[in-house]
């Protein structure tokens, strides 16, 4: 694990995180990446994928059912998807959280999905907010979807807001 | 099959269908599936839950019916890593 992810995770543990830690975070998740290798697809999730693969890149799948439940257009290629990852964590109106998981300690962004997709990416289906999933663990980015409200996100009570600007007050 | 396409919105049994059934396909080999696909399924569980709501809007006892079943395997989901409220807050959070 990276040291500044080390540094990350370890706030879980002293809750006492600097003011600019945010920016550590985020900038984490601008710089990160899908799993580079292959997994096994299950067999439902092979059903829906062109040419019916035993095994992808994560971010195909993820992208796949984003396009099905209309939030990203189907003209949008995975390396897009990835970007607006990552532009999430540039967004500076971007909330910016750390919360432990079953698997491992992450770093989340609440961006605004005006500012992380693209117009002509967007589906009929795009919430407000656009929601990052970075492993501090593996080093990876997990997964990127709209929401329509933070509630709708479950975000673990316990969650630590290294950042959480006003729109995120004002919203449900 | 559909691939590609908006299908949500034109099948909402099939999509709400589709994703329950990757979750179950989960709980039957958790340790066969890479570290942060499972981490990444447990944090899309509210477009599950999203996927729900819709087919609660178009076919209640559907709904009903999968939602049975996700409660039958409640513990094991949270095992995942899936924020799991109790039945009641789940049928409220659905509309049902």
């Amino acid at each position: 694990m990276p040291e500044a992810d080390r540094y990350l995770a370890g706030l879980l543990a002293t809750r006492q995180p600097r003011a600019t830690d945010w920016m550590l975070a985020a900038g984490r998740v601008a710089v990160a990446a899908f799993p580079p290798y292959p997994i096994p697809v299950r067999a439902w999730d092979r059903a829906y994928l062109p040419g019916s693969p035993k095994r992808a890149l994560s971010r195909r799948l993820h992208l796949t059912k984003r396009i099905a439940n209309g939030q990203l257009d189907p003209g949008v290629g995975e390396e897009a998807y990835e970007e607006m990852a990552r532009r999430a964590a540039a967004d500076p109106e971007a909330g910016v959280l750390l919360y432990a998981g079953e698997k491992g300690p992450v770093v989340a962004i609440v961006s605004r999905t005006e500012w992380a997709v693209p117009v002509e990416a967007r589906g009929p289906a795009a919430g407000p907010i656009w929601f990052v999933v970075y492993s501090l663990r593996s080093g990876v980015l997990a997964t990127a979807y709209a929401a329509s409200s933070l509630a709708a996100l479950t975000i673990p009570a316990d969650a630590i807001w290294l950042r959480k600007p006003s729109w995120l007050h004002a919203i449900p | 099959m559909a691939t590609e396409t908006f299908l949500a919105p034109r099948d909402p049994l099939g999509y709400a269908r589709w994703l329950w059934q990757g979750y179950l396909e989960l709980l039957e080999d958790p340790d066969g599936y890479d570290e942060v696909f499972i981490l990444a399924e447990a944090e899309e569980w509210p477009l599950f839950v999203e996927a729900l709501a819709r087919l609660a809007q178009s076919d209640p006892a559907a709904a009903m019916a999968l939602v049975d079943e996700v409660m039958a395997r409640v513990e094991e989901l949270r095992a995942l890593g899936v924020r799991l409220e109790d039945r009641e807050a789940f049928l409220k959070r659905l509309g049902l």
